[in-house]
This record gives structure tokens, sequence and C-alpha cells, in this order.
């Protein structure tokens, strides 16, 4: 039977044709994977960075997914219960457990507390179902505040995420652009409705540059922070 | 060794190692193929699909020395998919399709191998060719197509009892 088998199916003639349907085979999968060599590899790189990347910026963000769908089950319903427990509370909460291990001194608890306040009611008064504000709607006068309070406020994030600081790391000019690159990318999530980070395909095509160079930017600032 | 080193350059997006990877298989993918979709043209699709689907995934397959074992599963998955997608485009000509399928390029065949392929049912091929194209144990086989091992079992029994009966047949003519 083991080689009757073997035998008859070595009488299935192959074709000449078969080389070149290979071949188109695997140039399709190779175009659709980007081409040039690494892609691949790159993309994968590039996840993983940027889901580290965003236990910084998304500081926030993270807790708001976390109280969001684990306690309420959305944002909005978030907002509804915040007159009796604040998100504000809730980060604060955090920051104490972290004060606690020593990560940040007294003082530097209260101003993070006073930081927090502004940005709380930001999220809640401008922010979407997801807690995201589309910067690009906003008066002048509450995105000027916000702005502020989100260059003070980030160095602390930076430090409960066990980092050195953004602010310090970089130049004045780096770090600017570092928070520009932060709004852009909670801009782009506000206009997207989503609640993480899209894929670069279901990005409007106008917009996608402007996510792309934002995403780089706060990889580049990553790794800078992780000593590279 | 010369496989590894292969899969690992195309798992780094590599194309052409892979299509010199690829290309020691694709005789035998193109064979287990044609069992299935018993036609040459289909055949030649599905090493097409294969070639395609098994680059995309590459990346997933965690162990080089199952290549072989991955792609023979991917062969088989596509060619299930594409035979369920004809069963749904083309019912009414089925009888049509048998008549002239039987008259062009499988007139080389043998009828052993002819009734190999058009008495089986696909679960029985994949088995079969699994066990004895492939010289996987029964264990492998309940593996890569995630059935049970008593299922494979008893779907390798039942197809063996099929062939000796159609060996049967074809001596009593002969």
């Amino acid at each position: 039977m083991h080689n009757h088998l073997k035998q008859e199916l070595s009488k299935i003639e192959i074709p000449v044709e078969i080389h070149e349907r290979s071949k188109l085979g695997i140039n399709k999968a190779n175009s659709e994977m980007g081409g040039k060599l690494n892609r691949f590899v790159k993309k994968r790189l590039a996840i993983a960075v940027i889901s580290a990347c965003l236990m910084i910026p998304t500081g926030v963000f993270a807790y708001q997914a976390l109280l969001a769908d684990h306690l309420y089950g959305s944002f909005d319903n978030l907002k509804k219960h915040v007159a009796n427990v604040t998100m504000e509370s809730y980060l604060l909460f955090d920051a104490k457990l972290n004060q606690a291990k020593g990560d940040l001194g007294k003082e530097e608890f209260e101003q993070f507390k006073d930081l927090l306040n502004v940005f709380t009611n930001a999220k809640l008064e401008y922010g979407d179902n997801n807690g995201n504000i589309d910067y690009s709607q906003l008066p002048v006068e509450p995105l000027e505040k916000i702005k502020e309070a989100m260059y003070e406020i980030q160095p602390y994030f930076d430090k409960l995420n066990g980092l050195p600081s953004s602010k310090e790391v970089l130049t004045a000019e780096e770090y600017e652009q570092y928070i520009q690159a932060l709004m852009t990318y909670e801009t782009i999530m506000a206009q997207l409705g989503v609640s993480s980070i899209p894929e670069v395909e279901i990005i409007p095509t106008e917009s996608q540059e402007e996510f792309l160079e934002a995403q780089e930017y706060l990889i580049y600032v990553n790794e800078k922070q992780i000593g590279n | 060794m010369k496989l590894e080193r292969l899969v690992k350059k195309a798992q780094k997006g590599n194309d052409k190692a892979y299509l010199m990877l690829f290309q020691q298989y694709e005789a035998d993918i193109y064979r287990m193929a044609y069992v299935y979709v018993k036609n040459k043209d289909d055949a030649l699709d599905l090493v097409q699909e294969v070639a395609y689907q098994s680059f995309k995934k590459i990346s997933t397959l965690k162990k080089p020395e199952y290549f072989k074992t991955w792609l023979m599963k991917i062969t088989i998955n596509c060619a299930l998919s594409l035979i369920n997608k004809n069963k749904k485009v083309i019912p009414l000509n089925l009888d049509f399709e048998v008549l002239t399928g039987a008259e062009d390029e499988d007139i080389a065949l043998t009828l052993s191998l002819h009734k190999l392929i058009d008495t089986l049912k696909e679960d029985e091929k994949s088995v079969i060719l699994l066990k004895y194209y492939d010289d996987r144990t029964l264990k492998e086989i309940s593996e890569i197509l995630d059935i049970p091992l008593g299922t494979a079992k008893s779907v390798l029994y039942r197809a063996l009892d099929k062939l000796r009966q159609n060996l049967k047949e074809v001596d009593n003519y002969a």
C-alpha cells in the first residue's frame, strides 16, 4: 500500500508552469506585505515599541480605558457617575500607591494632583465616548490651558512609568514636538471614534501622513527614554 | 541546516529564499492538491494559493523543522475550501463535469489512482495522503487535521476498506 500510493501519485504529471505559479503566489504575498526586506519584522517591532510607548503617552488614556471598560462599561456611563466617584480620584489612588513606593515626593504629588484636575475636567468636558479629545475642534482658550497642563504633567507620567522625564531627555524644541505628537494622536483617535490606536489603513488618507509622523516621533522619544 | 536557514530568511521577509524553499515542495503540493480537485487547472491554482498563504503566514511558524507538515496542512485546508466553494457554485453541472473531466488529462492516470481520487471522501483523502504519501503517524495526522486520534484511525480504516474493495473490482475486471 505504502509504495503503491507513492507510485500511483507519481503518475500525476507535474505541469511545467508550476514554478511560475509558485512564484506568482509568493510575489503577490510579498507585494501585500510591503515588498522590501524586513517590513514584516519592522512592523512587528513597531507595534511592540508602540505598545510600550503607549504606556507613556497614554498614561491618562490607560486609566480611561480601565475605568470605562471595567467599571462603567463606557466613558459615557463614567460621566454619569462622575458626580460621585471621579476619575480623578482613581488616578490619584494609583498615584498614591506610587507615592508610597517613593516614586513621587509629597510636593510632587500635590502638583500632580492639581494638574490632573485640569486634565480630568478637560476630558469630561471635551472628550468623546472614549475620553479622547479632538483638539482641532477646541476653542483657543481651553486648548492653551490643556496644552500647558500637558507640558507639565507628562514628566509625572514618565516617572510613574519608571522612565526618565521626557522633558529632561529632550530639548525644549523636541519636547514641544512630542506634546504635539501626543495631541495629534488623540485627535485622530477622537475623529475616528476609536478607543485604541488605530491601524493606519482605517485612517483617512489626508490624516495618514500626520499620524505616521506623530507615531514615528513617539517611537523616537520612547527609544531615547529607554536609553538608545 | 539549510532548511532552517531558508525558513529564517523567509521569516524576515526574504522572498527569494522562500521561493527556493517552496519549490522543493511544490510537486508534492501539486499532487496532493490534484487528488482533491481532480484537474490540472484547479491544482495549479492551489499551488499558487498555498504559495501565497504560506509566505504571508511564514512568520507564525515557530519550528522550522515542521515546515513541510505545516505546508501540507495549508494545502489540505486550501483544497477543502476550494472544493466547498465549487460545490456551491456548480452543483447543476456535476454530471457534465465528471464526464468531460474523465476524458482529457485524467486519461493518463491508471484506474486505481483514478478510483482513489474518485471514491474517497475528502477527509479520507487527507488521512490517506498524509499516512502513505507524507509518511505521517496517526498521531501526527490527528494533530495536522485537528481531529481526535480515534477519528483519524476510523477514517483511515474506512478509507482502506474502500480502496481494497476497489482493488478487488479492478482485479475482477482484469
